[in-house]
């Protein structure tokens, strides 16, 4: 009874082959993998980091560029073309964008960690063309969307932001090569309030107003009080770059700080809710660090407030990168790829004259709780670490890092693993 | 998620009903390690709630889509799409069939513990397929039905799906 599936599109369809987007995949749980490591090296300097180059940077870069850019570019290549009904342009164009992207975020992670200028400067120009490039293809499926254009909405904001981080890390890369920059310190600001809360936030609730009532089982948020929430996110996003560049006074990050707290407030506030209501009881595991994620997000805002009104000028900065990068983020993105792997691999696994393996049967769970459990023991230490202004706490928290990156890491190869046995069968 | 053709509206609507009863059922299954007693009128509710929804609706929702929508889908150059959703229809008919035959069982007569072994590992298999696939259809079918179906079409689609 079982029919053969075709396995790939003929012609342009919203379904890609599934090497595509769990290239992405394998390269996120690297690159996680890789970033504990440097941190550890670097303990010492964490507590009082405040930007520059080294190891904490190139840690830093190893999370944001190499692990949640890389999900957000496999997530969104199959997910959004599947969400909004329009097929992705051009599958070649992304398996190119994995070519360009990886071997560039590596080198400019190596650059910046050793430090490297030229390194540095070869893997920036690589990884801003794949940003482009990548730019290129969420833009024509946002723009010949047909569906769900709230959160095509956020996918517009994200997308801007992410160009206007890209041209802020060129021209910073450019400065530490010795070029010319009229305050850094501004572009540096810039760069991080665009790339954590203009790109990868705002990308981040949008995909969590369609993934997260899909994979709960309950209902999306009104509509309005997700526009709302775009709105609020929007305007403190305007409100820190205008105090990085226009004022010295906290007034302005002050003021990005509130607003930024008020909508991650509702925001988190009307997801627990529809959580809450949902249909099915049983949540699986993915949801643990979801939830760990959206408690972080709420912690850093009000931190980032503080640090603005000058408390704790040594450790501040620190702290509130932790929060909003390993916090929230990092979090939040591993607890979403944990569930949406399996699911993506429960779409392909079906090459079989058996019946296809359950999404439960395609997830390694010990690993995945393995990681869970290291992954917030890490965060703690690491927080901890930074208040106490302790390389050794730090360093401890970094050690459980490792063995949670290489714990995911096995997570991802035992869905793929998994996933191309359930094909072998055909 | 806002649906403006009926057709979509009216499938989202039983997927939900659908989605609100397996999560009971799934819920009474892994409360029960053991067989319910004679006479547990709770769980003879839940599973002759669950029998018909297997048994009649889904049967109804599935024909529908497969004679009214997946060839719109195939039409459209999803064939990849409608192929998964069309197999794992065939699955989950094939599981349905021994399901309901066993929840019938169970409130018949008493239940040794291997055939309720049985019906509890089957109905935790189904309900895991069901939500998966119900997850797929709202993700890619229901989208796509929004684009694909004309408002005239959608009166035909309503009325014929309202005749079945």
């Amino acid at each position: 009874m079982f029919v053969a599936l075709p396995v790939d599109a003929a012609g342009r369809s919203r379904l890609l082959p599934w090497t595509l987007p769990f290239r992405f995949f394998v390269s996120a749980a690297l690159f996680h993998a890789a970033a504990w490591p440097l941190l550890f090296a670097a303990a010492d300097d964490v507590p009082r980091f405040q930007g520059g180059l080294g190891p904490v940077l190139g840690a830093l870069h190893a999370l944001t560029l190499g692990t949640l850019m890389s999900t957000v570019m496999g997530a969104s290549l199959q997910l959004l073309p599947v969400a909004t009904v329009q097929a992705v342009a051009s599958q070649r164009l992304a398996a190119l964008l994995w070519w360009i992207f990886t071997p560039s975020a590596a080198c400019l992670v190596a650059g910046m960690s050793q430090p490297h200028p030229a390194l540095l400067a070869a893997g920036t120009t690589g990884t801003v063309a794949a940003v482009v490039l990548f730019a290129g293809l969420l833009g024509h499926n946002l723009a010949h969307a047909k569906r769900q254009q709230d959160s095509v909405l956020h996918g517009w904001v994200a997308w801007g932001a992410m160009l206007l981080a890209a041209a802020s890390a060129t021209l910073l890369v450019r400065w530490y090569g010795g070029a010319a920059l009229p305050d850094p310190r501004a572009f540096a600001r810039a760069h991080l309030v665009l790339g954590v809360f203009g790109f990868m936030t705002v990308l981040a609730a949008g995909f969590s107003y369609i993934l997260v009532p899909m994979f709960a089982v309950t209902r999306q948020p009104a509509e309005g009080l997700r526009r709302g929430v775009l709105g609020a996110a929007v305007a403190g996003v305007a409100l820190a770059l205008a105090g990085a560049f226009l004022d010295a006074s906290p007034w302005l990050p002050g003021a990005a700080a509130g607003v930024g707290s008020v909508a991650a407030a509702v925001h988190v506030g009307a997801m627990a809710r529809e959580v809450r209501r949902r249909m099915r009881p049983e949540m699986g595991p993915w949801f643990v660090l979801v939830a760990l994620g959206w408690a972080m997000l709420i912690a850093c805002l009000p931190v980032g407030l503080a640090v603005a009104a000058g408390a704790w000028p040594d450790r501040g900065p620190a702290l509130f990168g932790a929060l909003a990068v390993g916090g929230w983020l990092l979090s939040f993105v591993l607890g979403i790829l944990s569930r949406i792997a399996p699911f993506l691999a429960s779409v392909h696994a079906m090459g079989s004259r058996r019946a296809p393996p359950l999404v439960a049967t395609l997830t390694p769970m010990r690993p995945l709780r393995a990681h869970q459990a290291l992954h917030a023991l890490a965060l703690a230490g690491v927080l901890a670490g930074i208040a106490a202004d302790s390389g050794a706490l730090v360093r401890a928290g970094a050690a459980l890092g490792c063995a949670g990156g290489v714990a995911y890491l096995v997570f991802v190869a035992g869905v793929v693993r998994r996933l191309r046995k359930g094909r072998s069968h055909a | 998620m806002k649906f403006e053709r009926q057709t979509s509206r009216t499938l989202h609507d039983e997927h939900d009903t659908t989605l609100a009863l397996m999560g009971r059922f799934e819920q009474a299954l892994l409360r029960a390690p053991r067989p319910p007693a004679p006479a547990d009128a709770a769980w003879e509710r839940l599973a002759r709630d669950a029998a018909a929804l297997l048994d009649t609706e889904v049967g109804r929702h599935f024909d529908f889509e497969e004679q009214s929508l997946f060839p719109r889908l195939d039409d459209a150059g999803e064939s990849n799409i409608s192929s998964i959703l069309r197999y794992e229809h065939d699955l989950i008919r094939e599981g349905a069939d021994t399901l309901v035959r066993l929840l019938r069982e169970s409130w018949m007569q008493p239940m040794v513990q291997d055939r309720w072994d049985d019906l509890r590992n089957l109905g935790l298999e189904i309900v895991e397929r069901m939500v998966v696939h119900i997850q797929k259809e709202e993700m890619a079918l229901l989208p796509a039905i929004e684009v694909l179906v004309s408002e005239a079409d959608d009166d035909s689609l309503t009325n014929t799906y309202a005749a079945a």
